[in-house]
C-alpha cells in the first residue's frame, strides 16, 4: 500500500465576519486595577448543546467552537455589594482558546446601572437594560428569568438537584471573551474569573417558555439541556484582564497579545 | 521494556472519503509494519462523535483487520468502554474473545469508561454511575469468558444463562488493563489485579510513587479475572530522526496538533459537574496553557523524540521509573507524511528497541 498525498484542512473555527462588527464597549486600561470582588452571590447556570452550524456563525475565525457546539446561560444575584443589590444575567456561546473554557459573550443584561457601567468601563461586559431578572430557589425547583420591555423574554428551570461536595475541585464556568476595544485596539478580551464555592448542587435543566424571537436575536438557540447548576454565597473575583486575542487569528498562531502583566 | 503503536484514527478536514479511507490505510500499513519490526503490541481507542480527534468507533472491525495482516504483534482495545448505554458486557465479552480467536490469542483487552461528554451525552449514558458500571463490568467479563454458562443480576446490566461465545484462545483468558488518567485509578487497577494503561506523560518523578503503590497492592490483590495482569503501559509520543532538531520540532508538532484536536470536546467535568470525574483528564491535560500567553502547549517532559540515543536516554527514565511496556502515537491527523512515520518506526525498532531486549 503506497501513502496518498495528504489533503489536510484546517479545524474548525468559527465563521463570522468580525471585521464587519464595531465593538460597542471602550474598555479603561486602568493598570492599577485592584482584583474586583463580588461576594455572596448565588449564581443559576444552565448548560445547553446548540447547533454546530449556528455557533460557527457567531463565532469569529480565531475561536474553535466547543463539540458539540453550546451555550451557556448564566443568573447571578446578591442582596448586597459596593453598588448595591442586583441581579445579572450572561449568555455566551461555548469556545476554546486554551486549557478552560470559555463563552463569548452574546447578550448581558443588569439591573444594577452603577455595577453594568463598572463591569463594561473595565471588564468588556455589554450590557442591555433589563425590567427585572428573577432568580428563584424553592426546595423543588431552581427557576430564573429575565423580562424586558415588560415582556418574559427567557425562563430556565433546574429540578432534582444533588449536592456536590467538595465543588471548587469539579466545578468549572467558563470565563468570558469579550469583543471590545481595549487600549485601542480591538479584540477580543479575556476574562480571568473565580470562583469559591460554599454549597453547590447540580440538576435537571429545562427551558422554559422564551419570547419566539429571543434566542434567534442572539444568533444560536439551545437545542438540548446538559445540567444546571446552582451554587448560593460564591464569592466571585475578576482580576485585572491580562490578554487580547485577535478575532482574525488563532491564539496559537500569534492571534493572542499579552495585554498586563500579574 | 516492551513497545507499543498506540491508533487513534484521527482525520484531518474535510471529512471527504479520500482521506478517512487515507488514514484507514496509513494505519492498516504501520500496523502490518510495526508486526515485522518487531514491536511487541498495537492498540486501537474507542471513540465516538469526536470529529477529527478520532474516528475510531468501531476498534474491534480495525484490530480485526490487524488480526488478519500481522503475525505476532499483540492486539490491545484501548480501551473497550465499560458503559451500558454503549455495550451491553456481554457485547465487550464477546468482541474480545472473537479477536482472541481469529488473532491466534493475542488480545490485550483494555477498559474504561470515558470522560467526554460529547460521547456519554451523546448515548444518554448515566454519568453519575459509569464506575459502578466499569467495576460491574471488569468483574463479570472474566466469568463470560471462563464459564460455561453465565447468568447475572446486576446494577448496570442483567442477563438470565447463557453461553457467552466464543471463548478466547488465551488461557484463562487475555489479560485485563485499566486506562488510568486521574490519581488513584491505579489503585483502582492493582486491587483487581489489572494492568495500568496510563495516559499522562512526563511528570516521572511524582508518577514514581504511584507506580510503586501499585506494585505494593497488586502483589495482595484480589483479582476480578482468573490471573494477574501486573504491568505499567504509558503513553507517549515517538518521532525517531538523526536530526534532533527537526525531531523536536515534530514533536512540538504533535503536541500542537495534539492540544488544539484536544481542545474542542467538551469535557464532563466542564458540562455536568459529577463526583464520578474529578480530574481535568486527558483532553484537557492536553490542551495549551493560557496563562503561557501564546496560546501554545509546552511539550511536555519525556517526550520520545530526538535522536535514537536521546529516545533511548529518554526510555531509561521510564523503565528506571517502574514503567513495562510504552504505547506510541506516531501520527496525529496525517501531520506526518507515511515515508517518515514508516522511516521513524524503522529508525526506532533498528537502533532503538535493541537497548532494551
Amino acid at each position: 500500500m503506497s501513502s496518498t498525498k495528504n489533503t489536510i484542512g484546517g479545524h474548525m473555527v468559527g465563521e463570522c465576519d468580525y471585521s464587519k462588527i464595531t465593538p460597542r464597549v471602550n474598555v479603561d486600561k486602568n493598570l492599577d486595577l485592584e482584583p474586583f470582588v463580588l461576594e455572596n452571590v448565588d449564581i443559576h447556570v444552565g448548560q445547553f448543546e446548540a447547533r454546530m452550524d449556528d455557533a460557527l456563525q457567531v463565532l469569529p475565525p480565531s475561536l474553535q467552537p466547543t463539540i458539540p457546539a453550546s451555550i451557556s446561560i448564566a443568573f447571578y444575584r446578591s442582596r448586597e455589594s459596593a453598588f448595591g443589590p442586583y441581579q445579572w444575567l450572561s449568555i455566551g456561546v461555548g469556545c476554546r482558546c486554551g486549557v478552560k473554557p470559555h463563552n463569548l459573550m452574546l447578550r448581558n443584561y443588569c439591573t444594577n446601572t452603577d455595577l453594568a457601567k463598572h463591569l463594561s468601563t473595565y471588564y468588556g461586559f455589554e450590557f442591555t437594560s433589563a425590567d427585572q431578572i428573577r432568580v428563584d430557589k424553592g426546595y423543588h425547583a431552581v427557576e430564573s428569568s429575565l423580562v424586558v420591555e415588560g415582556k418574559t423574554q427567557m425562563r430556565m428551570k433546574s429540578v432534582k438537584h444533588m449536592m456536590l461536595p467538595g465543588a471548587s475541585a469539579i466545578l468549572k464556568y467558563p470565563s468570558p471573551l469579550h469583543h471590545v476595544v481595549y487600549d485601542g485596539n480591538q479584540g477580543l478580551l479575556r476574562l480571568d474569573m473565580g470562583y469559591e464555592f460554599q454549597a453547590s448542587s447540580r440538576g435537571t435543566l429545562s427551558l422554559g417558555d422564551c419570547d419566539d424571537e429571543f434566542f434567534p436575536g442572539i444568533g444560536i438557540s439551545p437545542t438540548h439541556a446538559i445540567s444546571a447548576t446552582y451554587s448560593e454565597k460564591v464569592t466571585v473575583g475578576i482580576i485585572q484582564p491580562r490578554y487580547l486575542l485577535d478575532v482574525e487569528k488563532l491564539p496559537s498562531e500569534g492571534g493572542i497579545q499579552k495585554v498586563h502583566e500579574l | 521494556m516492551k513497545f507499543g503503536i498506540l491508533f487513534e484514527l484521527s482525520v484531518p478536514r474535510p471529512f471527504q472519503p479520500v482521506n478517512e479511507k487515507m488514514v484507514f490505510d496509513n494505519s492498516l500499513e504501520q500496523a502490518k509494519y510495526a508486526d515485522e519490526l518487531g514491536f511487541d503490541s498495537l492498540w486501537c481507542v474507542e471513540h465516538h462523535f469526536m470529529e477529527e480527534y478520532s474516528h475510531c468507533s468501531c476498534p474491534d472491525m480495525f484490530l480485526s483487520a490487524c488480526a488478519v495482516l500481522t503475525k505476532n504483534i499483540r492486539l490491545g482495545f484501548g480501551i473497550a468502554t465499560c458503559v451500558p448505554e454503549m455495550s451491553h458486557a456481554a457485547r465487550l465479552a464477546e468482541r474480545g474473545a472473537f479477536l482472541d480467536v481469529l488473532s491466534g490469542g493475542r488480545v490485550e483487552f483494555g477498559t474504561g469508561r470515558s470522560s467526554t461528554w460529547v460521547e456519554l451525552g451523546g448515548f444518554g449514558a448515566d454519568i453519575d454511575s459509569t464506575k459502578e458500571s466499569w467495576d460491574e463490568y471488569v468483574r463479570t467479563i472474566p466469568k463470560m469468558w471462563t464459564q460455561e454458562r453465565f447468568s447475572h443480576d446486576g446494577v448496570s446490566f442483567s442477563m438470565p444463562e447463557r453461553a457467552v461465545v466464543p471463548s478466547p484462545e488465551q488461557d484463562p483468558h487475555p489479560p485485563m488493563w485499566v486506562a488510568v488518567t486521574a490519581p488513584g485509578t491505579e489503585i483502582d487497577a492493582a486491587e483487581r489485579g489489572m494492568g495500568c494503561l496510563c495516559l499522562f506523560i512526563g511528570n516521572l518523578e511524582k508518577n514514581k510513587a504511584r507506580f510503586q503503590k501499585y506494585r505494593d497492592i497488586i502483589a495482595d490483590c484480589e483479582p476480578v479475572g482468573a490471573t494477574v495482569n501486573n504491568q505499567i503501559a504509558t503513553m507517549n509520543w515517538m518521532y525517531c530522526d538523526r536530526d534532533n532538531e527537526l525531531a523536536v520540532q515534530r514533536g512540538q508538532e504533535f503536541v500542537d496538533t495534539f492540544s488544539s484536536m484536544a481542545a474542542q470536546p467538551i469535557e464532563i467535568s466542564q458540562a455536568f459537574p459529577s463526583l464520578n470525574y474529578s480530574a481535568i483528564g486527558l483532553l484537557g491535560g492536553l490542551r495549551a496553557d493560557p496563562d503561557a500567553g501564546s496560546g501554545k502547549k509546552a511539550a511536555p517532559e519525556g517526550l520520545c523524540v530526538g535522536t535514537p540515543e536521546n529516545i533511548v536516554a529518554t526510555i531509561k527514565e521510564y523503565e528506571e521509573a517502574g514503567v513495562d511496556q510504552m504505547v506510541f502515537m506516531i501520527n496525529a491527523r496525517e501531520l506526518l507524511q507515511q515515508e517518515e512515520v514508516l522511516a521513524s518506526m524503522k529508525m526506532f525498532a533498528e537502533e532503538v528497541m535493541p537497548h532494551f531486549k
